[in-house]
């Protein structure tokens, strides 16, 4: 009985040995590749599916702020691009000094004048 | 069962935090492209009633100032570029606990709005808000300096 299996096995490790697994190797391998792509398109979808929560419609809401509020950043920002008054000073105060303001829209210059102000030494 | 829960609450909590994070994200980027950088030209002058100089660089200053008050002399003290971005505070010493802040607060298509305080010791003895459009000029002048008083020429360049 073991001179059978001896029989047997010989030629077959023999041919094991001799026979290319190159291919099947090749087969394995793109296997894998094709299972971790998937793997990882599947933990992508996870992070950005938001189906479930869409499903009950609590985010609709929340998003269509977002959305909203997103454009109108800038907006609120920008306010407004024309101005009705032609004025360069919006404010001014000075609690120490009597405040003077010249407007020229001839020679395009705004002058703000402080009077009473103590004396300073120049600038060296 | 109480694990699977605690999975989904973590799982959710991320879904959230990737939500928010993603709209910051963008929020910030729209605030930050409305502040675009301003440059803005801050001459410090002395004008006074000693000799007649006139710095050449400053006859638009005596030009302008002519018909309002008679000094004979302007003197070109500092001529300083400031580059401007949005609520951000720009301190320019002046001499001996005086000092001029300048900030950009406000940016539109043609024009700009600053914010502007001139202290001293640390006390605002003037504080601000113009409108500047291109090739206009705000003079804020008075505080004394030596024989004479001092002036902020301030006009942007965007």
């Amino acid at each position: 009985m073991e001179k059978l299996r001896d029989l047997v096995k010989a030629p077959m490790e023999e041919a094991a040995r001799e026979e290319e697994f190159y291919w099947v190797w090749q087969k394995i391998k793109r296997g894998i590749q094709m299972r971790e792509r998937s793997a990882g398109w599947e933990s992508l979808r996870s992070w950005l599916d938001i189906s479930p929560l869409f499903r009950r419609r609590v985010w609709i809401p929340i998003a269509v702020t977002m959305v909203i509020l997103i454009v109108m950043v800038p907006l609120l920002f920008k306010k407004i691009t024309s101005y009705p008054s032609p004025s360069v000073v919006e404010y001014i105060e000075s609690q120490t000094h009597n405040v003077m303001i010249y407007e020229s829209e001839k020679a395009k210059v705004t002058v703000i004048w402080l009077f009473e102000g103590p004396e300073e030494a120049p600038i060296s | 069962m109480v694990v699977r829960r605690a999975r989904g609450g973590t799982h959710l909590v991320r879904r959230i935090d990737f939500f928010f994070a993603f709209v910051l994200m963008i929020l910030l980027s729209s605030t930050s492209a409305v502040f675009a950088e301003v440059q803005t030209r801050v001459r410090i002058i002395e004008a006074s009633n000693v000799g007649s100089s006139i710095d050449p660089s400053l006859t638009d200053v005596h030009d302008q100032l002519g018909t309002l008050f008679n000094f004979t002399s302007y003197r070109l003290l500092r001529d300083l570029n400031l580059p401007l971005v949005g609520n951000r505070p720009v301190e320019v010493p002046v001499h001996r606990g005086r000092s001029m802040e300048v900030t950009l607060f406000g940016e539109h298509r043609k024009t700009v709005e600053l914010r502007i305080r001139i202290k001293r010791d640390g006390t605002n003895i003037l504080d601000t808000q113009v409108r500047l459009s291109q090739g206009r000029t705000v003079l804020i002048g008075g505080p004394k300096h030596g024989e004479g008083v001092i002036i902020f020429a301030v006009s942007a360049r965007f």
